[in-house]
């Protein structure tokens, strides 16, 4: 422990000793900022509080365990720890069946949602030196005080309207985690249900020891996601994001998202603008042997931050013109629904709306079990939880879904769709009725859709008649059963040639990081 | 308290005393990074300074011993707990040491990113800590200090109630001899401010037998069905943690107590808790109830408490509530499931003396309702 850091810090602990009140009554919900299987995220206002302006996450408590504990450490966690660059709860109490948590409203919204919206191609290095110096700050503090995040992501970065840069969601969705008997502790000694959520995650972020995690991992692994976390910021997506390649994805992804100019400086080595202290304070970060990374003190010194600029850039650089939360969400909203009316009107769309809208169109199929195609390529990665679980549990249950999701929720920012989207009965049959352009590939998609639905239909209806005593479909439930068998297997070993094309592609970076270094010299 | 749950696992690479299987697997994680510090050749050069100065060039003036530091830190206490007032000179300066001091105390107890945690200052820390007053200082001192080091003392606390001197908990030695201690722990659950902190320790002094049976025999037991239904979710929570925790840990004296406090208890637990308007007090109440009435060492209360009417109506209505809900809660399907034949013959075997149609009504729903409960109801 570094015994100076508390007192760098001391200035920040004075509690702003403002009471929330707990009840909802005092509240005034003004927008929906997120959705998520199991919270919703609203803007709201605080009446009593000169209708201050809050985000509350309001949780479904009926998918937790019942001892809460995970809720109950997170919400601790938000209460207790104390730094400029955290997101703290104002407060948290009951309604009903749900939990509300009372938070600072961030204007900005998550680093992930301001990427999509208006900077696919990335950030500039200054403003992305900023993020990441903030971000660092937030999570040698949590390291300080023996705590993981585990799920550092653009995502997960909020900026409120002034710049300022705050770390989030090592609130309840870490507890998901966690819950989930945690990476280290392998799959199979599950006892839960919720266990299998150990599953999930953020693949993309996630570093080899976690992947792979016979051996358990520790703040180390933060640091790798904090590397991913930083070609995420310069690139507009993490690395890795177009594996396994699917063609017509790929097609359309490239024309929104240029990835080949990602791919071009990744494998070709014209790595265009990036300074060689970026490059390679990233690349320590990834470094494949977990003790060979820094520690987040160690980064802090890293020449990369030594000229960091102020908010204030962020201010004008980042957020001048940039559309709000709302907006942002709002929007989404609006193509969600486009999407289930007018599935076709992906290429007519605006850049991140038709990104969106395919992603609800996928996302659709995804839950509907076994109706959905298991690829997991997505253009960005609020989608990724959904892909891994697709890759991982095609054919699980519903609440296992769930579940899942939830994980994926985030604080106060639109991202937090996504998880809905996993999650949106939309029944695939919907978008083939209003479909009314002629594009074969969608057709086709949209009838393997219906023809999946329908065999689903069809296991539920014979489930329904073995309910009643009925033994017609019996042969038939075999057949099925067989299949998800085989569609289990098939995932497994689709997600162990994922986990290897992953690797792959790193070292792929690695050596090209290297010899760009090289050449730039 | 949670917040300390990385360090607070790692105890158990210092001593013998792991708290259980998950506990095992985080400090195996933590043990990790630790073992395999962090300093790599190639990159060191990046650095203007290396941590390893920084730390000597802190340490170079005092080499303190761990006994050293902890003599130091309750001199500052009771400085502490002497000026209220903030005008008198120097305290804040003696507020820092005393901050500086509490972290060094955590650092020796947790280890840090450059060392494990060595047992032989943890012990000679331990000795010196209990030897004297301190901790009777740290805990009434507590409002007194800023968040940070509430947050290190609570930690430091915590560490200590496992800490074992010649294979001896010395801390439940003296938190018997001072058992009123417990006392202004538990009343913490009254300020907003305290809880969390006080209420971590709290939990962690539970640890000891003696002290749960302290606990559980006081009268702040009864305040218990108050605190785990106050407003503020993260302080209920922390309250039912601490609660669960005291009538499930010491099987005996669980037992004890529930014989000797049938009465009054499970008026309460029905009443408060059974019976709350609060769903989700409702929800932990009858998993808790589960937890204690399927304990084996809990046989007798168990057959004393379904033999209850009364009880069993509530009980009935309870999981009426739960199994007839459309989107069952996961942990309460899983729980019915996997008690389902016993709940089914339970409830078969339960007859009452007179005709009661109502009663046998409400009976048949819910065994029908347990009945066509399958394990495809959960993930």
């Amino acid at each position: 422990m570094k015994p100076l850091m508390a007192y760098e810090q001391e200035g920040h602990h004075h509690h702003p000793k403002v009471q929330f009140p707990l009840d909802s009554d005092s509240y005034k919900i003004v927008d929906e900022i997120g959705i998520g299987v199991s919270a919703i995220v609203y803007k709201a206002e605080c009446i009593p509080l000169n209708s201050t302006t809050v985000a509350i996450k309001s949780i479904d408590l009926d998918q937790f365990k019942v001892d809460f504990d995970n809720i109950r450490r997170e919400t601790k966690i938000m209460t207790l720890f104390s730094h400029p660059n955290i997101l703290n709860a104002h407060c948290s109490f009951t309604v009903g069946r749900r939990l509300w948590v009372v938070m600072p409203f961030m204007s900005g919204g998550s680093l992930q949602s301001i990427i999509s919206s208006s900077f696919p191609d990335g950030l500039s290095e200054q403003c992305i030196a900023i993020v990441l110096k903030e971000t660092l700050n937030a999570l040698s503090y949590l390291h300080n005080q023996g705590h993981l995040h585990r799920d550092i992501k653009a995502g997960n970065i909020l900026m409120d309207s002034n710049g300022s840069v705050k770390l989030a969601d090592f609130g309840v969705s870490a507890s998901v985690y966690e819950s989930s008997s945690g990476y280290g502790s392998g799959s199979s000694t599950s006892s839960s249900p919720m266990m299998l959520m150990d599953m999930t995650g953020t693949p993309y972020w996630m570093a080899p020891e976690v992947i792979h995690s016979h051996t358990g991992y520790s703040f180390k692994a933060d640091i790798w996601s904090f590397g991913i976390t930083a070609l995420e910021l310069a690139h507009g997506r993490p690395p890795l994001s177009h594996l396994p390649p699917s063609k017509s994805l790929i097609m359309k992804i490239t024309k929104r998202f240029r990835f080949s100019d990602y791919e071009d400086s990744i494998n070709k080595g014209k790595s265009k603008k990036f300074s060689k202290a970026f490059k390679d304070m990233v690349a320590s970060c990834l470094d494949q042997d977990p003790s060979k990374r820094p520690s987040t003190d160690k980064l802090l010194r890293h020449p990369f931050f030594k000229s960091s600029k102020g908010s204030d850039f962020l201010v004008k650089h980042v957020l001048h013109g940039l559309p709000s939360v709302e907006e942002r969400f709002r929007v989404s909203k609006i193509l969600r629904k486009n999407d289930v009316d007018d599935d076709d009107e992906d290429d007519v769309e605006g850049e991140s709306g038709s990104e969106l809208v395919k992603q609800r169109r996928i996302s659709g199929w995804n839950f509907n079990e076994d109706g959905f195609e298991l690829d997991p390529v997505f253009p960005t990665e609020s989608r990724d939880d959904s892909v891994v679980k697709q890759v991982r549990f095609g054919g699980e249950t519903i609440i296992l879904e769930k579940g899942t999701s939830e994980s994926s929720l985030n604080l106060n920012s639109p991202e937090a769709e996504s998880s809905l989207v996993s999650s949106t009965t939309t029944p695939p049959c919907e978008e083939q009725q209003t479909e009314n352009t002629f594009n074969a590939e969608t057709m086709v998609g949209g009838l393997m859709a219906l023809k999946k639905s329908l065999d689903d239909q069809r296991q539920k209806v014979s489930e329904l008649i073995n309910l009643f005593g009925g033994e017609v479909m019996n042969k038939e439930d075999q057949m099925v059963q067989l299949i998800e068998k085989l569609r289990m297997e098939l995932e497994t070993e689709r997600q162990k040639n994922f986990e290897l094309e992953m690797e792959l592609e790193f070292l792929k970076f690695q050596i090209s990081g290297a010899s760009n270094t090289d050449e730039n010299d | 308290m949670e917040a300390i749950f990385f360090f607070g696992e790692r105890i158990g690479i210092c001593i013998s005393k792991p708290g259980g299987a998950t506990s095992r697997a985080v400090a195996q994680r933590l043990r990790h990074p630790a073992a395999q510090p962090d300093s790599t050749p190639t990159s060191s050069t990046l650095y203007d300074k290396s941590s390893s100065t920084k730390m000597k060039g802190l340490f170079k003036s005092k080499p303190r011993t761990p006994v050293d530091i902890v003599r130091q830190t309750r001199d500052l206490l009771s400085f502490a707990a002497r000026s209220s007032e903030s005008r008198e000179s120097k305290r804040e300066e003696k507020m820092a040491e005393l901050f500086k001091n509490l972290r060094e105390l955590k650092s020796i107890l947790y280890g840090n990113s450059e060392s494990e945690p060595v047992s032989e200052a943890c012990a000679q820390l331990t000795q010196e800590f209990f030897r004297e007053n301190t901790l009777r200082l740290l805990i009434t001192c507590l409002p007194k200090l800023n968040l940070e080091a509430r947050k290190d003392a609570t930690q430091v606390v915590a560490n200590l109630q496992r800490q074992q001197v010649n294979s001896r908990l010395i801390a439940s030695d003296y938190l018997e001899a001072n058992l009123d201690l417990l006392d202004i722990l538990i009343a913490g659950y009254e300020n907003t401010d305290m809880a969390l902190h006080y209420g971590a320790m709290l939990r962690e002094c539970i640890r000891h037998q003696t002290v749960a049976r302290y606990v559980l025999e006081s009268q702040h037991m009864k305040k218990f069905f108050d605190y785990i239904q106050l407003p503020k979710f993260d302080i209920a929570a922390d309250a039912a943690a601490t609660f669960k925790e005291l009538l499930t840990r010491h099987k005996s004296t669980v037992a004890e107590f529930l014989s000797k406090n049938y009465d009054w208890f499970f008026a309460e637990y029905n009443s408060k808790l059974l019976e709350s308007s609060n769903y989700i007090t409702r929800r932990q109440a009858i998993k808790l109830l589960g937890d204690i009435l399927l304990d084996r060492s809990n046989a007798a209360v168990m057959t004393r408490y379904v033999s209850s009417k009364d009880n069993l109506r509530i009980l009935m209505n309870l999981l009426r509530l739960f199994a007839a809900k459309q989107n069952k809660p996961p942990d309460i399907v899983s729980i019915l499931v996997a008690n389902k034949s016993k709940l089914l013959r339970l409830f078969a075997d339960f007859k009452t003396n007179k005709e009661d149609e109502q009663f046998e009504a409400d009976k048949a729903q819910v065994m029908r309702e347990i009945a066509a409960l399958e394990l495809r109801d959960r993930p």
